[in-house]
């Protein structure tokens, strides 16, 4: 029962972020991470943690994938003004990465998968997860919220001062 | 509330260094952005208090169950950062004003850049690792886009942006598989658990996880093949942002790398060709690339593409032989003193000549500014690696290490190259002095970049010629 959950929900995940890659539209780039999303929220399931189940479920579920059909939205973006924007230099080498990211997943498929040696950490309660979170891992945690703090400056710095004139149309 | 293990002290630079960079934003906020003028003080005091703590001679525990650790390369690597951080803030500061940026956003996101690079300088594990490479590239990446009136600004920081992603996402992907097959976040844990899956089938997936990961450092480190951004990138950001890139990130990337493939010393056998062939084409490209420009930025960014080259082939020692970091160590900080200062000297000679870094704004410099053209001289030599300046040590001890680990070859190529190095280092030096101005007048430094290019000057001398100095400074504190 488990195997062909956890394979179902792994298809539903890897085709939810080929649909995002793959369709032009931005919404519905936005609801095929939806999909990948709610997939993930099913593995934490089968790895027993159900709280962080339903976090991803509330957070990136809810919360973020609408908050980005509401820009998208807002931004009013149409199809014949979104061009391909490629990386010029290099293209070889991100192909090149591809496949060997490609063969590194068929290597391990056929080894036989991982080991599952990692301890799978505290049973997933809030309280279990709130202990491991700010006392084992509270570096990381506050690292993180550097992360966003930065993020977000560098958000306002890029928007508030950085726009493009009007007349630097050349 | 236990909180027993965690021994803040060992993550205090970092705590400085983010509160001022908070305490920048707060002040801005407060005074609504007419004081700015003094926020550069408050920046360089949190670094100032971060580097006396560094400093100071208490052996200092790790911390955070071990994720902040406090050994001889976080201490390298915290200084250095601390080290850049005041050669370029007055500097930035001035350069932000003179051209329109937001200086606040500037130096609180300079500060918050340095916390991710001394947290990943002494990263003990790998989530921190990875965080900590997320927090400077992400600061980075807006920093790169602050000239965002400019369209050459906002391309650097699109492609930084979308290089460095597919680097972490590498970075992570690579990390997830090595540690689920190792069975252990702590980076010093990761070989003795490598071994104990040797001859298995998880083996492979471990070795998987060490090529993505080791692709994803070299992406952030600007190594061949995957150094395709590093032109646009440097010559594209405003240049004190330039100079930041490609000292202080630079060398917490190479502590971070250095870090795991010291912990991957046991399956070296597996990376050490790899790391090999990217080292040696990363000197020669770099190298050569370099000779050939005839844009100051541009030849200092491929100049710091064939330092990594260098950087490299230290780092290959470090797991072969169980050669110590000491000559990476080493090479980093009179390489960074050197292209801090020079991005700065590049930054005001171009603004007062072409206003687009050629080189030929330093045709003539020796006779509008001497003292300028000679110290400019011994900065690049430096770089080159003349004796007795600091490079030269640096480069002999990437060198012999190398040699030591029987990359004798490698070695080789790496001296071969560093002549054709000279050559590119020696023709601003020629022109400055061997050339007839294009423009008349004096070109006065002012204080701040007088002070940078003095103390990046007489640092590259004094690490020349006490290289000891330095080195035992980081044995004696914190093992």
């Amino acid at each position: 029962m488990e195997g062909i959950l956890f394979v179902l929900l792994s298809v539903l995940a890897l085709g939810g972020g080929l649909w995002v890659l793959l369709r032009r539209s931005p919404v519905d780039s936005a609801l095929g991470l939806l999909t990948t999303m709610v997939a993930i929220a099913g593995h934490y399931m089968l790895l027993d943690a159900p709280f962080l189940a339903a976090v991803q479920l509330i957070v990136y579920g809810g919360a973020v994938i609408i908050l980005f059909l509401f820009v998208i939205m807002l931004l009013n973006l149409r199809q014949d003004r979104l061009r391909a924007r490629r990386l010029a230099a290099g293209r070889w080498v991100y192909a090149l990465a591809g496949v060997a990211v490609l063969f590194c997943l068929a290597g391990i498929f056929l080894a036989g998968g991982t080991s599952g040696a990692v301890d799978a950490g505290p049973s997933g309660t809030v309280e279990a997860f709130g202990e491991a979170l700010f006392r084992r891992w509270v570096y990381p945690f506050e690292l993180t919220s550097v992360l966003l703090l930065a993020a977000l400056v560098g958000a306002v710095a890029l928007t508030r001062h950085a726009a493009p004139k009007a007349e630097d149309k050349a | 509330m236990d909180f027993s293990g965690l021994n803040v002290a060992a993550l205090l630079p970092e705590l400085l260094v983010s509160g001022g960079g908070l305490l920048v934003m707060a002040l801005h906020a407060a005074f609504r952005g007419r004081q700015d003028r003094q926020l550069v003080w408050v920046s360089l005091a949190s670094v100032v208090a971060a580097l006396a703590f560094c400093l100071n001679p208490l052996t200092v525990e790790p911390g955070y169950f071990g994720s902040a650790l406090s050994d001889p390369m976080a201490f390298a690597g915290r200084i250095t950062v601390l080290a850049a951080l005041v050669l370029l803030l007055p500097g930035g500061v001035a350069y932000a004003r003179s051209r329109n940026l937001p200086q606040a956003e500037y130096l609180s996101l300079s500060l918050f850049a340095a916390t991710g690079m001394m947290a990943l300088a002494s990263a003990g594990d790998l989530i921190v690792l990875f965080l900590a490479v997320e927090v400077l590239s992400i600061s980075l990446y807006c920093l790169a886009g602050l000239m965002g009136e400019r369209e050459s600004s906002r391309q650097a920081a699109l492609t930084y942006f979308l290089a460095g992603s597919f680097a972490s996402g590498f970075l992570l992907f690579g990390m997830a598989l090595l540690s689920g097959s190792a069975g252990t976040l702590d980076i010093a844990a990761l070989g003795t658990g490598l071994a104990r899956v040797s001859g298995t089938g998880t083996q492979w997936v471990a070795l998987g996880g060490v090529v993505l990961m080791i692709a994803g450092l070299l992406f952030k480190v600007g190594a061949v093949p995957f150094h395709s951004w590093v032109a646009e990138v440097y010559s594209g950001s405003p240049t004190v942002v330039t100079a930041f890139m490609s000292t202080a990130a630079k060398a917490a990337a190479f502590a971070g790398f250095g870090r795991v493939l010291l912990a991957l010393g046991s399956v070296s056998e597996a990376w050490v060709p790899l790391v090999g062939i990217c080292a040696g084409a990363t000197m020669i490209l770099g190298n050569f690339t370099a000779l050939v420009q005839g844009n100051f930025k541009r030849m200092l960014a491929f100049s710091s593409v064939a330092h990594a080259g260098y950087l490299l082939l230290g780092l290959m020692a470090v797991g072969a032989a169980g050669e110590s970091l000491e000559a990476v160590i080493f090479y980093l900080l009179p390489y960074v003193l050197a292209n801090a200062a020079l991005f700065l000297v590049a930054a005001k000679v171009s603004q007062a000549g072409s206003g687009n870094y050629k080189l030929d704004d330093y045709k003539g410099l020796a006779r509008r500014n001497p003292w300028l053209a000679g110290l400019l001289a011994l900065l690049l030599l430096g770089l080159a690696g003349m004796p007795p300046l600091a490079g030269f040590m640096g480069k002999f001890m990437v060198f012999s290490a190398a040699v030591r680990a029987g990359h004798t070859g490698l070695a080789v190529l790496g001296i071969l190259t560093s002549v054709v190095a000279v050559f590119t280092y020696l023709r601003p030096v020629v022109y400055a002095w061997f050339h007839e101005p294009e423009e008349s007048g004096a070109l006065n430094l002012d204080g701040g970049l007088a002070f940078v290019v003095w103390v990046a000057g007489a640092g590259l001398l004094l690490l020349g010629l006490w290289p000891r100095l330095w080195l035992d400074l980081c044995a004696g504190i914190g093992v």
